[in-house]
């Protein structure tokens, strides 16, 4: 009989990642997300000559806010139901879940990262990449990341896939939709009106506010135009891409200690 | 060794265990019998790590599972009842992957693959692969673990019985390399006389112990109990008149 081992940090780390890059090439949501970044690659060579480094980066918002966000959630929700069986086995190891799960999330970050970065591809071999362009293509790699650890977070929490995809899907409409009709709807009241660092705080809080903005400040040197600007504003406009960068680093790290907790909650489930 | 102490679990108002006391020694093949929802499976669960106690205190080889668990779970291999694996992964890559976290080289894997008769499956997904398959499988991963204290749960229940018994043969050697071994089992005929200690748990306590070669005449129920008279023709007759 061998002595027991207690493996360390890295050999289960290293071993989930294998595992979870494995368990991708049979999984038809990560062909559905790269079918749909190739196609969004593509669509900047769509505009026409001296319009192409403005009209580029709006089309990768858009496919990056409509499309890949959602492909990027329901790729990381796919991972973590695909586990659902198997916690009684995984649980019932030496492992640890945070060595496991950061293995796991670290192939979910290279998955989803890179394919992001595909988005700028074409562009780059037609020799048409902008500082603005690669500051889009980089922030919606970085929103796809933060999307497929949520959608993955979201499945260790919601067991039935039926729900979880309810879930994901509703969040998805809160961050593209309901969070900025809210704050529609509070920017006539006297409060807001009275405090507008407040209302723009919260839509820094947004990760897809943030990303939307900081490409339209980039792009468009556009700033706020309905409410005067307070000092936030200007902080903002003056750091959007710093902004961006720590608010999804943020959420990621965020995203990552729900999964944890709901990894941690199959004791007991 | 497995000790148990007062183990306590509630599901909403639903006492499962009150109380249990178990001392499983190493070198032999202990059975937990008892009812449907006497409290087994929660036992096995508690002792596996994969549920936590209301109170009371699970010890494997000297190990406190709540102070020192990841020491402890490295002493245990736990097979569960139907088990099921990542859909989309193979019978190979499943193996190989929990072979790395007990520390064992992929060649390890493949043997205990090739020992349990699943080497000509290696590459099907395991969603893909029969009960009887995926339990085999799920050995495969059990033993290969190497672990002092062996847990499972109905173990037989997908197998056909050329390889319930090689089951039985395998826990049999563990049981002479000292390793210990406990079970929870309905199929009392498969182990009438097959284990060294049989304890019997009722509304969550252990109830004392039944000798092991008694196991099959102690839950039988007479004969016109269980079963029915087939009719005969002329009954039969009688009925479609």
């Amino acid at each position: 009989m061998n002595a027991p081992a207690i493996p360390s940090f890295n050999t289960v780390a290293v071993a989930a990642l294998r595992r979870e890059w494995l368990s991708h090439r049979l999984n038809r949501f990560l062909y559905a997300h790269l079918t749909l970044v190739v196609a969004a690659g593509f669509l900047p060579l769509l505009t026409p000559g001296d319009e192409f480094s403005r009209g580029a980066a709006w089309w990768l918002l858009h496919a990056l806010l409509y499309a890949i966000s959602l492909s990027s959630l329901l790729l990381g929700l796919s991972s973590a139901h695909a586990e659902n069986e198997e916690f009684v086995w995984l649980l019932g190891q030496p492992a640890g879940t945070g060595p496991w799960l950061a293995g796991k999330t670290l192939a979910l970050v290279i998955l989803t990262g890179l394919s992001g970065l595909l988005l700028g591809a074409p562009s780059a071999f037609i020799g048409g990449l902008t500082p603005e362009l690669t500051l889009a293509t980089v922030g919606a790699a970085g929103v796809a990341v933060v999307c497929a650890l949520a959608g993955l977070a979201l499945g260790f929490w919601i067991r039935d896939s039926v729900r979880g995809l309810i879930a994901a899907i509703s969040l998805w409409f809160v961050l593209l939709f309901g969070m900025d009709l809210l704050l529609i709807g509070l920017a006539g009241s006297e409060w807001v009106q009275n405090s507008p660092d407040l209302w723009i705080a919260l839509l820094m809080l947004n990760p897809f506010d943030v990303y939307r903005i900081t490409v339209l400040f980039s792009v468009e040197n556009a700033a706020f135009s309905g409410i005067s600007a307070g000092q936030l504003v200007a902080w903002w406009i003056a750091h959007a891409p710093a902004w961006l960068a720590v608010s999804l680093t943020s959420w990621a790290g965020f995203a990552w200690l729900l999964g944890w907790l709901g990894a941690r909650r199959r004791i007991d489930g | 060794m497995i000790v148990t102490s007062q183990l306590r679990k509630r599901f909403g108002s639903r006492r499962v265990l009150d109380g249990l006391d178990l001392a499983v020694h190493p070198g032999s093949i202990t059975l937990l019998v008892g009812a449907n929802g006497a409290g087994k499976t929660t036992t096995l669960r508690l002792i596996a790590g994969l549920s936590t106690p209301d109170a009371g205190s699970v010890s494997i080889s000297g190990y406190n599972l709540r102070d020192d668990r990841r020491a402890a779970l490295a002493h245990l291999s736990f097979l569960p009842q139907s088990p099921r694996f990542h859909p989309r992964l193979t019978a190979a890559q499943t193996a190989t992957f929990y072979a790395r976290l007990r520390g064992r080289p992929d060649a390890d894997a493949f043997a205990a693959l090739e020992e349990w008769g699943v080497s000509s499956h290696l590459d099907v997904p395991t969603s893909k692969l029969s009960g009887g398959l995926r339990q085999r499988l799920a050995l495969a991963i059990f033993a290969l673990a190497d672990a002092p204290v062996l847990l499972l749960d109905e173990p037989g229940l997908s197998l056909d019985p050329h390889w319930r018994e090689a089951l039985q043969h395998f826990l049999r050697r563990q049981a002479a390399l000292g390793r210990t071994i406990l079970i929870a089992t309905h199929l009392l005929g498969e182990w009438d006389g097959r284990s060294d200690r049989c304890i019997l748990v009722e509304d969550g306590r252990a109830h004392g112990e039944i000798p092991p070669d008694r196991l099959r005449a102690r839950f039988s129920r007479p004969a016109q109990e269980s079963t029915v008279p087939f009719p005969t023709p002329a009954v039969l007759a009688a009925r479609t008149a």
